[in-house]
């Protein structure tokens, strides 16, 4: 028996995969697999009672039925087909397919725009509205359900480019077939202005596990040396804006959501 | 409220172990590149279950997780081999330049660990990376309390043997 202590053993694996420093994806982006595996499974399910009435069918058919029924499954679109019309358009997928009302929706981002697009009679298509025109792709999220405005409505964050060197960000939803920007708490009395900046640097709102937040520094002694707080915003649905009761926000600035 | 409070456990759990669990499998497969694929694919069967609004108790969905991660490593490593067997005597494109992947390929202890029958290595990694006990490990490898005291005894003896070897 050679001599190996346990926890040498557990320091030589500890050690040998520090290195791997993996960058998980957006947990949206697993969330929509799993949309689609539940569909399939469902699907493959009703596959199955399909084969199932059909041999109670055959059996009728031996001995003569009086009549006989179907259900028709109608398939989902597959996030296949999505990724596929977006990378057949230059862009890259972000969100969907969900359930928009009675349509199947999705999104694709390219470097300039997000692009929503409806699936309908089999077929992917763009439905025409407004995006906003600085939506550069790796920097759009689908809001999950940390920050859902309206539920089974399509809505993103994003950054947008201000100032010198400043990045802005803000929140666009799906308001019945037209984008709006989401008002944050203080900007509620600028309409069409949105404001997810809210501190000194370092401020766009981005999805933390599933949470809507921005970044503030107290830039005391300076922005360099200064602290970063996480502020986290929530939907209120009932007067329809984010807030937060963060006491590290020190300054709201308001900025203009670039839709074209 | 069970969506919500599914989506948060959820969220908890891929923000805490995502890393750890990505680590795990780089000690189960040989393919370190595949890693993230099955970590990210259990993540997914996870949420696709509806497990997350029925237990109760994380431990239990980590559970499921580190479970999920061993089958699909099983079944990567499965496809692997009969990739491998089947394959055209070429020369095998060189692997992009990863420093991670490389440092982690040429740690003489994962050289050992791979050089392991299957089950040695999982109960290695499971008991002594992961950190878990002997029936935990029994569960998430489907064998007995037994059966894993056994792998990990001649895991170790082996490793020990493997890396004195190498050094």
């Amino acid at each position: 028996m050679t001599e190996f202590d346990e926890k040498e053993i557990r320091d030589h694996l500890e050690r040998a995969v520090a290195p791997i420093d993996p960058i998980a994806p957006p947990l949206d982006v697993l969330r929509a697999r799993a949309v689609k595996l539940r569909r399939f499974r469902i699907s493959a399910g009703g596959g199955l009672l399909a084969a199932a009435a059909a041999a109670v069918t055959v059996a009728v058919v031996v001995v003569p039925a009086s009549g006989s029924s179907s259900v028709h499954i109608a398939a989902a679109p597959s996030l296949g087909s999505l990724t596929s019309y977006a990378s057949s358009h230059g862009g890259k997928h972000v969100a969907g397919p969900e359930l928009d009302g009675s349509h199947y929706v999705g999104a694709y981002a390219t470097k300039q725009a997000i692009v929503v697009v409806r699936y309908a009679s089999g077929h992917w298509h763009a439905d025409g509205k407004p995006i906003t025109k600085y939506g550069a792709g790796k920097y759009v999220q689908r809001l999950g359900d940390g920050g859902t405005i309206v539920p089974g409505h399509a809505s993103f964050t994003m950054r947008y480019i201000g100032g010198d060197v400043s990045y802005f960000g803000g929140v666009i939803y799906d308001a019945n077939g037209t984008w709006k920007p989401a008002h944050f708490g203080k900007c509620a009395d600028h309409p069409n202005l949105s404001c997810a900046y809210a501190g000194n640097e370092q401020p766009y709102g981005h999805i933390v596990a599933g949470s809507f937040v921005s970044t503030s520094n107290s830039c005391k002694p300076s922005c360099a040396a200064g602290t970063d707080y996480l502020i986290t915003w929530r939907w209120n649905a009932a007067t329809k804006q984010f807030a937060t009761d963060d006491a590290h926000i020190v300054k709201y600035k308001v900025y203009k959501v670039p839709t074209s | 409220m069970a969506d919500v409070a599914g989506a948060d456990s959820l969220a908890a759990l891929y923000v805490v172990h995502y890393r750890s669990l990505v680590r795990l499998a780089a000690l189960l497969l040989d393919e370190p590149a595949a890693c993230e694929d099955v970590v990210q694919e259990a993540y997914v069967r996870l949420a696709a279950s509806r497990r997350m609004e029925r237990m109760r108790d994380p431990e239990a969905s980590l559970a499921y997780l580190r479970t999920t991660v061993l089958n699909l490593a099983r079944s990567a490593m499965r496809r692997r081999l009969t990739a491998t067997k089947y394959a055209p005597l070429v020369h095998p494109p060189d692997r992009v330049a990863d420093a991670a992947i490389g440092a982690v390929e040429r740690a003489d202890v994962v050289v050992a660990l791979r050089a392991l029958p299957r089950r040695l290595r999982e109960a290695v990694a499971l008991r002594y990376y992961a950190d878990l006990t002997e029936a935990q490990t029994a569960d998430v490898m489907g064998v007995s309390v037994g059966a894993v005291k056994s792998y990990t005894s001649r895991g170790l003896e082996r490793l020990a043997t493997e890396l004195k070897v190498t050094s």
